[in-house]
């Protein structure tokens, strides 16, 4: 069975055609770079679904699952301002450490990178940028991974004078991860990253959409830097107004964010801010538009 | 002078500065009349007007300027 | 309110009626009552900058009766230079605060030296580059004799804060507002059918054309990575004619309320897409601010330094240029954007005689019709340093503008309907005094154009969403 974007999109309409329709809006008029990275995804994608014993249905069900749980903490934003979760132990126990709800949850995510515009826009950004800083990566560190999207493409565009490195926090983030990448050699690490320790400096180091699933954002870039090579580049996302299951960090906009980075003594060569809707950056902050911020880093 | 003659020394200034051999000037003259008279060329020809009867305006005086007898006027004053 | 609210409506129905009602006779009252009728407007959007305005007002007032009743040139002049100086620190302040406070840090940094100058959390209040160079021109021109000051306090307060232009201009000078405010308006009523026209015109450029262009303008400047050159090239054509319907449509609604109140009030737009070079594009485009600034800056700097020959002359465009990018906001995409425009004036100015040589050469048709373009694409890829939310942004853009992918077919063609509708139809009107006078159309089908752009309007009708030119 040859995996298509458009198979995943009828899928979808069969069960929400409300949604498979906003899908179908936002993914029209990209250019022939997105046919290109989504055949890489989709690929990648379809082995891991083989090698999980899923089918699309199930793919397509955990996502829409998803989806479902992201409306009830976005009501809930809504009307209290605030995410649901606030402490790091409560998420752990909820989501991380609870296979039930991580294994629909990632799976959802995963297909999310390629049909979430803003997703796949931050996703393009990294592809795109990457390349300029991939001379002299001998070690490349990923932090939770999750899907695993990110350091295939790293993978993709470094080969094999590199060697590469996981840690997550959650086993079944490490399984997804695994079953995405394939066969590559990657040291899997399964560790709160707080409690990580090794003698390797990191000549560049990926962490997406992790900072805002801790408490105190400062302490973790303190942590990447005492893991990072003297010239070392940090890529890093995260979401502002997105109310989540996991999400404890509220970022309310771009400049919060650019805040702690610099309180952690760096800075940013290059950033990008995607938000969920079409609108001006005045009004998206005005109203609380979900903002995905993604930004390469390095030593002040 | 008297300011048919002054017109008749203006005229070559003007045709020079905005670069247009057909302009006849009048009393009522304003920069209105003539394309190429704008807000850069109306100090350029200033310059140009102080510099051949050797005066010198102040600033209020070239905001006042309306038209070409006003400007024939305030020269008259300052050459007595 | 903005304009194309329920409550502007209400606003505007309800001054209106008490304003007539008051009575063309009774022209003090009528004045008293336009002016609260402001200060609501403005407090409205918000309250608290409403001293700030009003303290504005009336220390102006109080410094041009004081210039204007001195006859001793030096004290004139002290109380203009304190007039000025105090007007551009408020506006300095609020706008330009932390734009000073970080480059300074930056530039400390740079040399070693850690400043801790904080940056401020400030607001900016509404309309204040509008207003505060409505108050500076009428200082420079009771100062310059251009105007006599004003004895009424109430008129003058009026002339400031009159609520068509508070927000968003045009720059209005004294010399054009205040003698209508002083004189008795009468209601006249091919002036209020003008009015209301443009008042459907306007609305429908803001609502119809430029609030949805918005939305396309925002998905294509934020994910701009994601899209081939040809579509990033719509893109600027999307943000031209969203700028465009959105503070022409402005202008157009601000001069139809003003028409309905007996006031005729200056243009600011004059199909400024058709200029054949960016000297003219600046008289066609927001024409109160080029001439403000042409008058205040540019005119008193060329006088001053005249002798200097045209070194004088081109410095005094591109410090003109610089501060009016920096006018629109405080930073330095902004400037660079002047900057940019005040090099293509320099350069015209020196190749004038260059021009007219070649435009004599060739036919006219090929002349006009190959500046129109050339000046439309340089404002075109100008503005993506308007647009962008910083330099890299910018920069970024423009660099994939200029790829490979421009011969790729553009995305998001589904607007570019309305756009050309527009176009077509300021054409087809180009001669008469605005789109909507149809002259020679036959009574029944004017009034379906009116109908139907009146329900297009309301159709179009959402939430309040602000003038993109707000912020200003």
């Amino acid at each position: 069975m040859n995996l298509t974007l458009q198979s995943i999109i009828e899928r979808i309409q069969q069960q929400d055609p409300l949604h498979a329709k906003k899908l179908k809006r936002n993914l029209k008029n990209l250019s022939s770079d997105y046919e290109t990275k989504c055949n890489f995804f989709l690929e990648k994608y379809q082995n891991y679904l083989s090698s999980s014993n899923k089918s699309l249905e199930n793919g397509v069900d955990n996502y829409l699952k998803m989806i479902a749980d992201f409306m009830y903490e976005q009501l809930r934003f809504s009307e209290t301002g605030k995410y649901s979760s606030t402490s790091f132990e409560e998420v752990n126990k909820r989501v991380y450490n609870n296979p039930e709800v991580m294994d629909y949850f990632m799976n959802g995510l995963l297909l999310s990178q390629v049909l979430w515009k803003h997703h796949y826009s931050i996703f393009s950004f990294f592809s795109q940028n990457f390349p300029k800083y991939k001379n002299n990566i001998y070690n490349y560190l990923e932090i939770g991974g999750g899907h695993g999207l990110f350091i295939s493409e790293a993978i993709n565009v470094l080969g094999n004078n590199t060697k590469f490195t996981l840690v997550d926090i959650s086993p079944t983030s490490i399984e997804v991860s695994k079953k995405f990448i394939g066969a590559h050699p990657v040291e899997y690490v399964l560790s709160d990253i707080f409690k990580y320790e090794t003698n390797t400096k990191y000549n560049f180091i990926t962490m997406g959409e992790v900072i805002e699933h801790v408490e105190d954002p400062v302490a973790l870039l303190n942590k990447l830097k005492e893991l990072l090579a003297p010239n070392g580049v940090i890529f890093m996302t995260t979401p502002t107004n997105a109310p989540s299951i996991d999400h404890i960090y509220l970022f309310r906009n771009a400049q919060e964010v650019i805040d702690i980075i610099q309180k952690a003594g760096l800075e940013v060569i290059e950033d990008i801010k995607v938000y969920a809707e079409d609108l001006p950056e005045e009004m998206a902050i005005e109203l609380k538009v979900t903002m995905m911020y993604g930004c390469f880093l390095k030593l002040k | 002078m008297n300011t048919q003659e002054l017109i008749e020394k203006l005229t070559p200034i003007f045709k020079d500065v905005l670069d247009n051999e057909d302009i006849v000037l009048t009393e009522t003259t304003t920069a209105a009349d003539i394309e190429e008279w704008d807000s850069l060329s109306h100090i350029q020809l200033i310059v140009a007007v102080e510099k051949a009867f050797k005066v010198k305006f102040t600033s209020i005086e070239i905001a006042a300027f309306k038209n070409v007898g006003d400007l024939c006027k305030t020269i008259t004053q300052k050459i007595g | 309110m903005v304009f194309n609210s329920v409550a502007f409506i209400i606003f505007f129905l309800l001054t209106f009626i008490v304003y007539w009602l008051i009575g063309s006779k009774n022209k003090k009252l009528q004045n008293i009552f336009l002016l609260f009728a402001s200060y609501v407007f403005y407090a409205w959007w918000d309250w608290r900058f409403l001293s700030l305005l009003i303290f504005h007002s009336t220390f102006s007032y109080w410094i041009s009766t004081r210039i204007s009743n001195t006859d001793n040139e030096k004290s004139k002049k002290s109380f203009l230079t304190f007039g000025i100086v105090l007007s551009i620190l408020i506006l300095g302040f609020f706008k330009y605060y932390n734009f000073f406070a970080e480059n300074l840090n930056q530039l400390l940094f740079g040399i070693g030296f850690k400043s801790s100058l904080v940056t401020l959390n400030l607001i900016l209040p509404l309309g204040i580059s509008f207003f505060t160079f409505k108050i500076l021109s009428y200082m420079l021109d009771v100062y310059r004799g251009t105007i006599k000051a004003t004895t009424d306090l109430s008129e003058y307060l009026l002339f400031v804060s009159f609520f068509p232009q508070l927000v968003a201009g045009p720059i209005e000078r004294a010399t054009t507002l205040l003698p209508q405010i002083e004189k008795e308006r009468t209601f006249n009523y091919n002036q209020a059918i003008t009015g209301s026209k443009l008042i459907i015109w306007g609305l429908f450029k803001k609502v119809v054309i430029a609030d949805t262009c918005a939305g396309y303008v925002a998905d294509i400047f934020n994910n701009y990575h994601l899209y081939t050159a040809s579509t990033l090239l719509l893109g600027t054509i999307y943000f031209a004619y969203q700028v465009y319907a959105d503070f022409s449509g402005y202008s157009d609604i601000a001069i139809g309320v003003g028409k309905l109140l007996g006031f005729e009030l200056m243009q600011n737009f004059d199909k400024p897409f058709i200029s054949k070079n960016i000297t003219e594009f600046w008289r066609r485009w927001h024409n109160s601010l080029s001439t403000w600034f042409n008058d205040y800056i540019f005119t008193p700097f060329f006088t001053r330094f005249r002798d200097y020959g045209n070194k004088a002359m081109y410095m005094g465009i591109i410090l003109t240029f610089v501060l009016s990018g920096l006018w629109h906001g405080a930073s330095w995409h902004y400037v660079f954007f002047g900057v940019l425009h005040g090099s293509a004036i320099v350069v015209e100015t020196a190749l004038k005689k260059k021009r007219k040589s070649v435009s004599k050469k060739i036919k006219p048709w090929l002349y006009n019709n190959l500046s129109m373009a050339l000046t439309f694409s340089f404002v075109l890829i100008t503005w993506i340093y308007f647009r962008a939310n910083d330099m890299v942004h910018a920069t970024n853009y423009l660099n994939r503008l200029f790829s490979a992918s421009i011969i790729q077919m553009p995305g998001k063609l589904q607007y570019l309907p309305w756009i050309a509708l527009l176009i077509l139809w300021e054409y087809w009107q180009r001669k008469s005094e605005h789109p909507l006078v149809l002259k020679g159309i036959p009574t029944i089908i004017r009034w379906v154009i009116y109908i139907t752009m009146v329900f297009t309007i309301l159709y179009y009708f959402g939430q309040e969403q602000a003038f993109y030119y707000f912020q200003f």
